[in-house]
């Protein structure tokens, strides 16, 4: 298995988002605030000419607000059409994965059930795989 | 392989839409040799293309229309109107195909050999049968379509031009940065000219760009002929279809977004709009219908006009009907206009469809169309002529993604809102808005008109606004649809701009507040509003009592308030006049006023006008004159400057005794006097020489065409209100006659007319009794008033 995956930090935790999955990380700064809308949607960012919609990862772990600090990490994924950024503690790097995706067990705490997909073996570590696309869709199933 | 096919599968479908109107359009004109050949070679392509490909069920059926049709070309085959049905019938089929191809889907095979029979039975004429039925059917109908010659021309992946877009875009943005760096870094001359000529590229670049998403409403015209000749048959009508303007572009996706209501509209036209032939000749109409279908560009809108001859709305009937259904009540029926009373086909659930057909009068229909029309920024109006036709035409913007925006602030940022909601804006310190608690609740009363009133802040849950500053903020009036109307009150109105929308992600789309988002040049994206999910929000389209109040109120308000205009006069007494009754404000110049026949007067032409208000003709160059009009007679009246305009109370504190003044009222504190413009007009308004003459009743001396009664009478009868015909002339009849004791010209005074007869000496009055002496000035102008009383009177 030599599928690549970008490695970060979310909300303390060390997790895999597969590589294909991400189109470039960036700095995000001068956030334009949504008002009335889900509490994780931090905002608009302009990068270059298209509006990625930022979403506070951790917020949507957790349930608190997480610190945005100026010149935040965001991993930017498409979904459906649209770009969403989301923001993260930090980047590590892109590897390679030393195992397969096995299944989860089932005893995930809170929101980390909805975001995961799999666990993996990356680097000696064992890592949730987080899809992206699941923050945007898992609030569209419970809105339905 | 892949490639090729799916090439196939795009060059077929494009062409496939198109060839159902040639068909048709060659049957209504067999002699068409070259639409015939165009018909021809699409079958000769596929079936060429088939071969290729190793598609045997595509090539056995372009192969069997490809037969027919080349009989038809060397005249072996008489066209008919079953020979067109088949071939159009083998036109669905590769239709089906070839979508069955795309898809991946298996589709029976069965159904080929069918078609393909029918078609040879056609060709054969053996089927008699066949033929009968053809003549049952209605003539097919006239088409008239106009054709282009095709251009060159290569296909492009939509994404790749989205892709285009979005550089150009990023071009744009970064462009923009660099004029920022520049402005602040000083100046460069030689910079500044390399960098405009940047800046046209990529202005053009981006115009050109937008081009490439245009596309002619031709793709949405081809069908129609076909979709006539359908419904033709199937409804047993006869109606022929005129296509023009097919060659303006529209956005592609517009074109997408435009094409149900347009088929829509259509089926309405034909299955109810338009009689049967035999109703229609009843009616003294030809038996044949008619519809056109108009498309051209006006401004940034495409306008396309569906017309028929049909019956039209009976907008009463609507009515009734929308009772019925409970979309009114029957109370409000006497409030609605006739356009009102039309616009209720956009109601949900009303169909003014007697029968219901398989082609239209379900119910679900206009108000569909209605709400997709709206949803794209357009409008839809109709034009009734019961009894003659009906003509709908939608107007939506020329592209999707360009929208014209109002940006308005809130808080720290910016919103956009589209335009096209936005009825008028408003200064919160205006008079015209008054802003009242109700129930919990704002109402805003705009000129007489009640509607919610609502913080963008509160609607989008922000912070409540600082109460100190509420009449620095603007309100805007929102028309959002039928009974959509609110006012918005925001912090401030920033621009007025063109903005590039995007759609807006599913995450920011729950809440329904917002339509899209934008990226303006400042780089800083914006969302724009959706005046219709804030409407909702609101939860005011329930409120459909609040718009019945306000033309109640609408009458109330005009009757305690009337407009005034507040001025100083040439003595600097602050005055205040009715706006109404000033036509204009015109500076003169100050050679033109005299003081002449005892008062101050203004050469206007060949005549004066009266000018009041000046003691004496002024130093200064000019005059400010407001010029007052009754409608009929001018009068000028100077004045030193104008102040404000503003609604003034109806109610005022009365002068003791009628003059130039009526009374006083209170401007900001200061006592300003307000002019009685009917005073004004009884005093001076009789000398102007506005009141044209022909209106003047007729005075004819008889007998008298001499010195005296020319230069000395007539003066008199015309200060009397009359006019003065010459005597002598044929056929001039006047009102009343004046004549001389001792003239002996009685003989030509009709009989009853009203006569005064005047005597040259006072002897001669006390005589015959009657006449009056002729220097009796004051007997003789009672005379004329009394005549002139009576003529009123009368």
């Amino acid at each position: 298995m030599n599928s690549l995956y970008l490695i970060a930090t979310m909300a303390g935790e060390d997790i895999a988002i597969a590589a294909d999955k991400v189109e470039s990380v960036v700095k995000v700064r001068d956030i334009v605030p949504v008002p009335s809308v889900n509490s994780y949607v931090r905002g608009l960012f302009a990068l270059r000419s298209r509006v990625l919609t930022v979403i506070d990862s951790s917020h949507f772990v957790t349930g608190k607000p997480g610190k945005v600090h100026d010149a935040h990490m965001a991993v930017v994924t498409q979904v459906a059409g649209h770009f969403y950024g989301l923001l993260v503690d930090s980047v590590q790097d892109v590897c390679t994965a030393e195992s397969t995706e096995s299944d989860l067990p089932a005893n995930l705490r809170g929101m980390w059930r909805e975001i995961g997909t799999a666990m993996l073996l990356v680097d000696g570590k064992t890592m949730l795989v987080v899809d992206p696309a699941r923050f945007v869709e898992a609030e569209f199933t419970k809105a339905a | 392989m892949d490639e090729l096919i799916q090439d196939f599968i795009d060059e077929t479908f494009e062409t496939l839409d198109a060839l159902g109107g040639e068909l048709v359009a060659w049957e209504a004109n067999p002699s068409d040799a070259e639409r015939l050949d165009n018909i021809f070679r699409f079958f000769h392509t596929v079936k060429g293309s088939c071969g290729f490909l190793n598609l045997p069920r595509f090539e056995r059926l372009s192969h069997s229309a490809e037969d027919a049709l080349s009989k038809l070309r060397d005249g072996s085959l008489e066209p008919s109107a079953d020979l067109v049905t088949a071939i159009l019938a083998i036109v669905d089929r590769i239709s089906k195909l070839t979508s069955a191809l795309s898809s991946g889907d298996a589709l029976p095979d069965g159904e080929d050999q069918e078609v393909i029979v029918r078609l040879v039975e056609a060709c054969s004429g053996t089927v008699s049968g066949a033929l009968e039925k053809a003549k049952a059917m209605p003539e097919p109908g006239q088409v008239t379509t106009d054709s282009h010659p095709q251009t060159r021309a290569i296909r492009i992946p939509l994404d790749l031009i989205d892709h285009l877009m979005n550089g150009v875009s990023d071009m744009v943005l970064a462009r923009n940065e660099v004029a920022r760096k520049m402005r602040d870094g000083g100046d460069n001359q030689a910079m500044n000219g390399a960098f405009e000529r940047l800046s046209t590229c990529i202005a053009d670049m981006r115009d050109m760009i937008g081009k490439t998403r245009m596309q002619r409403i031709e793709r949405v015209f081809s069908p129609l002929p076909r979709l006539v000749r359908d419904l033709n048959a199937e409804l047993g009508k006869s109606v022929t279809l005129s296509t023009n303007g097919s060659e303006v572009e529209m956005d592609r996706e517009m074109l997408e977004m435009i094409r149900d209501p347009l088929m829509h509209i259509i089926r309405n036209a034909i299955d109810h709009g338009i009689e049967s032939a035999d109703e229609r000749s009843e009616a003294g109409k030809s038996s044949e219908g008619h519809l056109s279908v108009n498309a051209r560009q006006s401004g940034n809108q495409i306008l396309i006009e569906i017309a028929d001859d049909g019956r039209g709305i009976d907008a009463d009937s609507l009515m009734t009907q929308a009772v019925a259904a409970k979309i009114i009540r029957g109370s409000e029926c006497a409030k609605l206009d006739e356009q009102a009373k039309l616009n209720l086909i956009f109601a949900p659930g009303l169909s003014t469809a007697r029968n219901v057909t398989s082609i239209s009068g379900r119910g679900v229909g206009m108000d569909v169309v209605h709400a997709n029309i709206k949803r794209i920024g357009g409008s839809i109006d109709i034009e009734n002529k019961p009894g003659h036709g009906l003509k709908i035409t939608l107007c939506v913007p020329l592209t999707l993604t360009i929208i014209s925006c109002l940006t308005v602030q809130c808080g720290d940022s910016m919103f956009a809102l589209p335009r096209s909601a936005v009825q008028e804006i408003l200064q919160a310190d205006n008079r015209q808005i008054k802003v009242e608690r109700l129930g919990g609740t704002d109402i805003a009363s705009i000129r007489g008109m009640k509607v919610p009133h609502v913080t963008l802040e509160e609607i989008l849950g922000l912070d409540e606004v600082d109460g100190g500053k509420a009449e620095n903020r603007t309100v805007i009036a929102i028309d959002a649809g039928p009974k959509q109307n609110y006012a918005l009150s925001v912090a401030s109105v920033l621009d007025h701009e063109e903005l590039v929308i995007r759609p807006c992600p599913p995450l920011l789309m729950e809440n329904g507040l917002y339509a899209g988002t934008s990226l303006p040049d400042n780089g800083r994206p914006m969302l724009l509003l959706d005046p219709g999910g804030m409407a909702a929000k609101l939860d005011i389209n329930t409120q459909a009592e609040l718009s019945i109040l306000q033309s109640d109120d609408t009458q109330n308000s005009a009757k305690d308030t009337i407009s005034v205009l507040l001025f100083k006069d040439m003595e600097k007494r602050a005055r205040v006049i009715n706006l109404g009754v000033i036509e204009r404000v015109e500076d003169i110049d100050a050679e033109r006023v005299a003081f002449s026949a005892g008062q101050m007067r203004v050469s206007c032409g060949d005549g004066t006008r009266p000018i009041f208000g000046l003691k004496q003709v002024p130093d200064s160059e000019n005059i400010k004159t407001l010029i007052l009009s009754d409608g009929d007679a001018a009068i000028y009246y100077a004045i030193d400057d104008i102040v404000d305009i503003f609604p003034m109370d109806t109610e005022f504190e009365k002068a003791a005794e009628p003059g130039l003044v009526a009374g006083v009222t209170m401007v900001g504190g200061q006592q300003a006097e307000v002019i009685d413009a009917y005073w004004i007009f009884a005093r001076h308004a009789s000398g102007s020489t506005v009141s044209s003459a022909a209106s003047r009743p007729r005075c004819r001396v008889v007998g008298g065409d001499d010195i005296w009664a020319r230069h000395i009478l007539a003066p008199l009868v015309e200060a009397a209100g009359y006019e003065l015909v010459a005597d002598g002339k044929e056929g001039s009849a006047a009102d009343i006659y004046i004549t001389m004791e001792d003239s002996n010209d009685t003989g030509v005074l009709p009989a009853g007319a009203p006569v005064i007869r005047l005597a040259s000496n006072r002897a001669g009055e006390t005589e015959t009794g009657d006449a009056i002496y002729r220097y009796d000035r004051e007997a003789l102008v009672e005379a004329l008033s009394k005549n002139l009383k009576q003529r009123k009177s009368a």
